[in-house]
């Protein structure tokens, strides 16, 4: 994942992103425990980017995950990097594309 | 400077986006519903056997009286941990895509519980037998959700 340059900064002052804190290892490493990530979310995710979603099941929860799929009725398949460190649509299912936060741009 | 920006930025709480798997432990087992089903099951089996003393025996009222408290005690609290384990493997191992590939899961669950709580209030072999066969399906569902073989065993 690439580093925060100006460009990012500004998106981030015009409140264009939103600041979410990495927390596990299922993304490593691309991005580890404890980064920080913006997150674009006014753009459409596409296929191959790490998004940040809201769980399907536990409302209060987000994840940060790897968008591995996009059927055409708005079905999501997202994945960890690290199979064996995550829960991800292998546990819960695709999760609907309005539960998209966004995709992840850059690390803080 | 947009170094020391995003230091101060770093430095800043943000929202957490879980990266990691759910739950504590993420450890489930039917065995756990298993054990005190076949505790409870155990416990209606010795209270049926159980044979009064003559009751101009005093000594061994007291003591038949004693043994048949701690067997209805002991079968009612392992009734109710088995339901108990029967809801959290229910309501949180179990999500939507298991409930496609198992239609009957909600009725086999449902089921179960209310057999849990049928071999807790009575002293009914009959419903011991079907809470055990319940619990041998939800053990076969659970397992094969996981695509593994793990045989039916019972430890009584």
């Amino acid at each position: 994942m690439r580093s925060a340059g100006f460009w990012e900064l500004c998106c981030y002052l015009l409140r264009r992103r939103e600041r979410f804190r990495v927390d596990g290892a299922s993304m490593s490493p691309a991005l580890r425990a404890g980064d920080q990530v913006f997150v674009a979310r006014r753009r459409a995710p596409r296929r191959g980017d790490v998004v940040v979603a809201r769980h399907p099941y536990r409302s209060d929860v987000h994840v940060v995950k790897r968008l591995v799929e996009l059927d055409g009725t708005g079905g999501c398949e997202l994945r960890g990097d690290n199979p064996a460190e995550s829960s991800d649509s292998r546990v819960f299912g695709k999760v609907r594309s309005e539960l998209i936060v966004g995709p992840v741009t850059s690390r803080v | 400077m947009i170094e020391r920006m995003k230091n101060a930025l770093r430095a800043q709480p943000a929202p957490t986006a879980e990266a990691h798997c759910d739950g504590p432990c993420g450890i489930y087992d039917p065995a756990s519903v298993r054990i005190a089903a076949e505790a409870a099951v155990s416990m209606t089996k010795k209270i049926v056997a159980l044979t009064p003393p003559d009751p101009s025996d005093a000594k061994a009222t007291a003591a038949y009286l004693n043994t048949m408290s701690r067997y209805v005690a002991i079968k009612e609290e392992q009734a109710h941990i088995a339901k108990t384990e029967l809801l959290v493997l229910w309501t949180d191992y179990f999500k939507p895509p298991h409930l496609e590939k198992y239609p009957n899961l909600h009725e086999t669950f449902w089921k179960a519980a209310k057999l849990c709580s049928a071999v807790k209030v009575e002293v009914s072999e009959q419903h011991c037998q079907e809470l055990m066969a319940a619990v041998e399906e939800i053990h076969k569902i659970f397992w094969a959700t996981k695509n593994r073989d793990i045989a039916w065993y019972t430890a009584g």
